[in-house]
């Protein structure tokens, strides 16, 4: 019994096989791993699902033979869920690429198990710039943002406008302090000096606290190296504490579109921050926007779902090249080789420490009255050029740099 | 001694206002759970979830109906509150006459789904709730600027409290309640209806921590998850105050708030963990917590056995070799890596259990052996470059030393007081593990290398690592079942059923105890150990109180009171977490029903159940 049904298996197997061969057709599995259900959900989650579907539909995979499948996981900002769901992907669902993983952490677990299998992961939601430093691998390509791009990008705007004195609200935790080291070594490189800092834990509910020492440190800037619910709150309390009113302002180093929304404009008003994409941009991304939001209870595409979108049309253009997905590191030197082009980023490229560049933008949140539109939220104050918005290739420590 | 402290006066009385503020908090929801836990019995763990919706029946007021903060203020807690009494009625009034875990596991289950219906319809931002106009604004003070808003949070919430203590304390209502905690069929006796006075002190209890959500409305952002880590803390503050205390919960949760206040000034990290240094000293000292009554130990005895183990005879030895075979044959079929994953917090789980079991006590807190271990043997094999036998090794024995010192300090504490003393070291442990610098924060260690075990196996190869894991995890439960077994074993059993027996006959009940708890805490450690070289990490995640709270939810799922049921509850919590992790955000909801649903109809768990089915103990 058990020996006919093996060699029934067998057959059908064989028959598949062959069946695949005669079609020529490659086949993708893309699973995308991201947070559904707490801190980053919002500004990733589902949305992120859909992107990486419409990027699908837009490089019209199916007429070019190649055939696409999705799957999709939370890993609830658990390091060792993450890593389980992706080793059971690669190993047993046959994904050939890994696409988001918002949570630093995550992200640099699944780095290492897709290295050790040879597979590919498309970073967009993670922020650690050692992704593509101390940890980077043939095997990975880091899409959206890093810290480095944000630190950079924010501090030196500020100093450029006399914002010279700083004071950092800094969460407790290894991004946190990168976001805030990587920043601090921007003030003090422009002759800028930093104040004072002080370390909160995650998750903190009241910062009144924090925020008193930072108005009693007279610093012109107060940089928030936090994320999340941690951002909105410091700054919501800024607000009621009068700091802003008061002459300091605030410098958000990880905020999010969706962390303006949630925000109000009234509250956020005058808010500078970096990012690398945003909805009103141009008639391509906006028409992006237009179908990105039905489908995502109206929430306009964040950077992350830019990136997803980005990042997985140029993978399948590098399997289209290659006509197989197997050998990851193969479709990322791939990736590497050509040039990157498509409607929301333009045109880039991936470096040999797997960093993709591209041009960021230094946006101030526009006041109640400048905002037309739902979701009219920044101004663009400066586009910071792709050669400088991320960190010089051979400052990161990249072993994959010679 | 200002200038030393290096902090000017002034600087220092608005930190202290604002500790008073974020106290009041504090004290407006601690109120709340210690009038249900004096009241009912019941840990309300869904305090924390009605505290949203409290903040989130404001908004709702405001953006639907066009209804300002005065009335939200008023209407809110009152729908909140109607909510809470629907949930009493159908759910908590059948757990009355149960231990207090069945109630916090229940509202534990309510809050997860609660929170997973809001986040879905919501979103994890955040919605902005205004400020009332008049209370816009503030007031320059001599040493600070004090919004508005503030001042009135203080004030309001001092008034709420004030009266509420007075009317339990001073009126003959407020009798009436206390009487009928004490006894109720006696005060049922006089006329007086008990269970709607229950019904209505939980709704009462609900609508005061609503109303803390109301306050904090416009101060922090209305969010789906505004309350879930709340709890803990607020849960903290209650056990200093002394279970059932109002006024011990009032008074503890000011002054807590200004001391968590000065800390944000002095050492900001640890701002998050000081309340638990606080409980883990006070408990230490004054068992029953600052205000509580001593007479409430007692009933954490009698209770504890209610959930103790049944003798486990030759059925269980079965049981155990039949598990072996599943998991011998099951990697053909299942996918191995998750496997692992299954066995390593089955053994996790039997520790918990074994701890339950036989010596009465539940710990909130193992995740502190699961983590610990977890560091040392990733950072043993990774940076000292240990072999794995080593490194695992070096990991159970971290557990044990830090089994004998926490079990020193914390095994004369019995029932909930034990279970919080845990708790409040296993966070201290948490705020370790971020602090030193070889753990990696939230990072955590990565890339473990898995090595060569005895230097002839390849941990490497998948197979090879399964037989390793299957072989640890089952001679650890072997081990187990032995020790049950043996003399030390039936010392156990005796202390559990008769404390005071056993000291007459000679016997050191402490020293057995301490005994039990070291090696429930070892096999937590070996079990996290374990973990580590499977997943080549060791992560924040472990050390987290959340875990310590998974591994009571194995063994309730697997089986209170069976000694390798947490083997099978184990098995389906993990399998939850891994094959409805494409279900994304419905995780937690479903989570959260299982929790209800075992609690109200399989409170024996699944091997209880077929225990019971099959009448031999398992």
């Amino acid at each position: 019994m058990i020996r006919k049904a093996a060699t029934c298996a067998l057959a059908l197997f064989a028959a598949l096989g062959v069946a695949g061969m005669a079609q020529a057709q490659t086949t993708v599995k893309i699973g995308v791993l991201t947070d559904m259900s707490s801190l980053y959900s919002d500004l990733s989650g589902q949305g992120s699902v859909n992107a990486a579907r419409m990027a699908v539909e837009d490089f019209g995979a199916e007429k070019k033979g190649i055939k696409v499948e999705f799957v999709s996981a939370d890993h609830q900002n658990k390091p060792d869920v993450g890593s389980t769901i992706a080793r059971q992907w690669l190993d047993v669902d046959g994904v050939d690429v890994i696409v988001d993983v918002p949570n630093s952490a995550v992200a640099l677990a699944v780095n290492g198990v897709v290295k050790d299998k040879n597979k590919v992961l498309l970073v967009s939601g993670a922020a650690s710039a050692d992704l593509t430093g101390k940890s980077c691998t043939p095997n990975t390509v880091h899409w959206t943002y890093d810290t480095w791009c944000r630190a950079n990008g924010t501090g030196n705007a500020i100093i450029k406008t006399g914002g010279d004195s700083w004071f950092f609200l800094t969460a407790d935790y290894a991004f946190g302090h990168a976001l805030e080291r990587d920043t601090e070594a921007v003030v003090l490189a422009a002759g800028g000096k930093v104040l004072g800092k002080v370390r909160h834990p995650l998750n903190t509910a009241d910062f009144s606290s924090f925020l008193l020492q930072a108005q009693a440190s007279k610093a012109k800037i107060i940089g928030l190296a936090n994320a999340g619910g941690d951002t909105t709150n410091s700054i919501k309390q800024a607000a009621e504490f009068g700091i802003v009113a008061g002459g300091q302002n605030l410098a958000g180093l990880l905020v999010f579109i969706t962390d303006v929304h949630a925000l109000g404009l009234k509250t956020a008003q005058g808010l500078i921050f970096t990012e690398t994409f945003y909805w009103d941009l141009n008639d391509d991304t906006r028409a992006f926007a237009k179908r990105f939001a039905p489908q995502f209870k109206g929430v306009h595409p964040t950077m992350v779902h830019a990136g997803v979108y980005s990042a997985v049309l140029h993978y399948l253009k590098a399997v289209e090249a290659l006509k197989e997905t197997k050998d990851g590191a193969k479709v990322v030197a791939k990736m590497k080789e050509i040039p990157t082009d498509d409607p929301l980023f333009g045109k880039g490229t991936v470096r040999a420490d797997g960093r993709k560049v591209h041009p960021a933008y230094l946006v101030e949140v526009k006041k109640p009255e400048e905002s037309k539109a739902p979701w009219d939220y920044h101004k663009i104050r400066a586009t910071i050029p792709a050669d400088q918005a991320f960190r010089p290739l051979d400052k990161g420590g990249c072993p994959l740099v010679k | 001694m200002f200038e030393l402290l290096g902090i000017p006066p002034q600087a220092l009385f608005g930190q202290l206002l604002l500790g008073l503020i974020n106290g009041s908090f504090y004290a407006l929801l601690s109120l709340g759970l210690a009038v249900i836990f004096g009241m009912l019995n019941i840990i309300n763990f869904t305090h924390g979830a009605q505290y949203m919706m409290g903040a989130f029946g404001a908004y709702f007021l405001l953006q639907y109906l066009g209804i300002g903060y005065w009335w939200a203020l008023i209407i809110s807690p009152i729908v909140v509150a109607i909510t809470g009494i629907v949930i009493e009625r159908t759910m908590l009034r059948r757990l009355y006459n149960l231990d207090h875990l069945y109630g916090l596991l229940l509202t534990f289950g309510i809050a997860l789904v609660v929170q997973g219906l809001f986040r879905h319809q919501y979103g994890t931002s955040g919605i902005p709730y205004p400020i009332p106009e008049a209370l816009q604004g503030g007031h320059r003070l001599t040493f600070m600027f004090l919004p508005n808003y503030r001042a009135w949070v203080i004030v309001f919430s001092l008034v709420v409290c004030i009266a509420t203590w007075f009317l339990i304390e001073r009126t003959k209502l407020g009798a009436y309640l206390r009487a009928a905690t004490e006894n109720p069929s006696l005060v049922r006796a006089f006329g007086i209806n008990v269970p709607r006075m229950i019904t209505l002190t939980y709704g009462a209890g609900v609508g005061l921590a609503a109303l803390a959500g109301v306050l904090a409305a416009p101060i922090y952002q209305v969010n789906p998850l505004m309350g879930a880590d709340l709890i803990v803390v607020v849960f903290a503050v209650v056990v200093i105050g002394g279970m059932g205390s109002i006024l011990g919960s009032i008074i503890t949760g000011f002054s807590l708030g200004v001391i968590e206040g000065l800390t944000k000034v002095f050492y900001p990290e640890a701002s998050n963990t000081v309340i638990f240094v606080i409980m883990a000293l006070v408990l230490l000292i004054k068992p029953s917590g600052l205000f509580g009554r001593p007479a409430s130990q007692a009933s954490g005895v009698e209770h504890a056995g209610a959930m103790a183990a049944g003798d486990p005879g030759r059925s269980a030895l079965k049981f155990i070799v039949l598990l072996g075979i599943f998991f011998a044959v099951a990697p053909f079929f299942i996918y191995p890596l998750f496997l692992m994953k299954a066995l390593c917090f089955a053994l996790f789980a039997c520790a918990v259990n074994l701890l339950v079991g036989f010596v009465g006590l539940l710990s909130f807190g193992h995740a502190m052996f699961l983590g610990t271990a977890g560091y040392i043997s990733a950072h043993a094999a990774k940076v000292w470059g240990l072999p794995p036998e080593l490194a695992i090794l070096s990991g159970a024995g971290s557990a044990v030393v830090l089994g004998v010192v926490t079990g020193l300090l914390t095994i004369r504490r019995q029932g909930i007081y034990f279970a919080m003393t845990t708790l409040a070291f296993a966070q201290m442990i948490y705020f370790f593990a971020l602090q030193a610098p070889f753990t990696g924060g939230e990072d955590g260690i990565q890339a473990v290398p898995r090595g060569m075990m005895f230097g002839v196996l390849d941990l490497k190869n998948q197979a090879v690592m399964y037989c390793v894991v299957y072989a640890i995890i089952f001679g650890a439960l072997l081990l187990m079942y032995r020790i049950i077994h043996s003399p030390f074993g039936e010392i156990l059993k005796a202390i559990r059923e008769n404390e005071a027996r056993a000291i007459s006959l000679g016997y050191r009940t402490d020293r057995y105890k301490l005994m039990a708890f070291v090696l429930s805490g070892t096999l937590a450690g070996l079990a996290g150990a374990t973990k580590s070289l499977v997943f080549q990490l060791a992560s924040l995640t472990d050390v987290h109180w959340s875990m310590s709270g998974e591994a009571v939810l194995m063994t309730l799922v697997g089986g209170l009171g069976t000694v390798f049921g947490p083997v099978v509850g184990a098995f389906i919590i993990v399998a939850m977490q891994n094959y409805l992790a494409q279900f994304g955000q419905w995780v937690t909801i479903i989570q959260g029903f299982i929790f209800i649903i075992c609690v109200l109809a399989f409170r024996r768990g699944i091997a209880g159940e077929v225990a019971r089915r099959i009448g031999r103990p398992l």
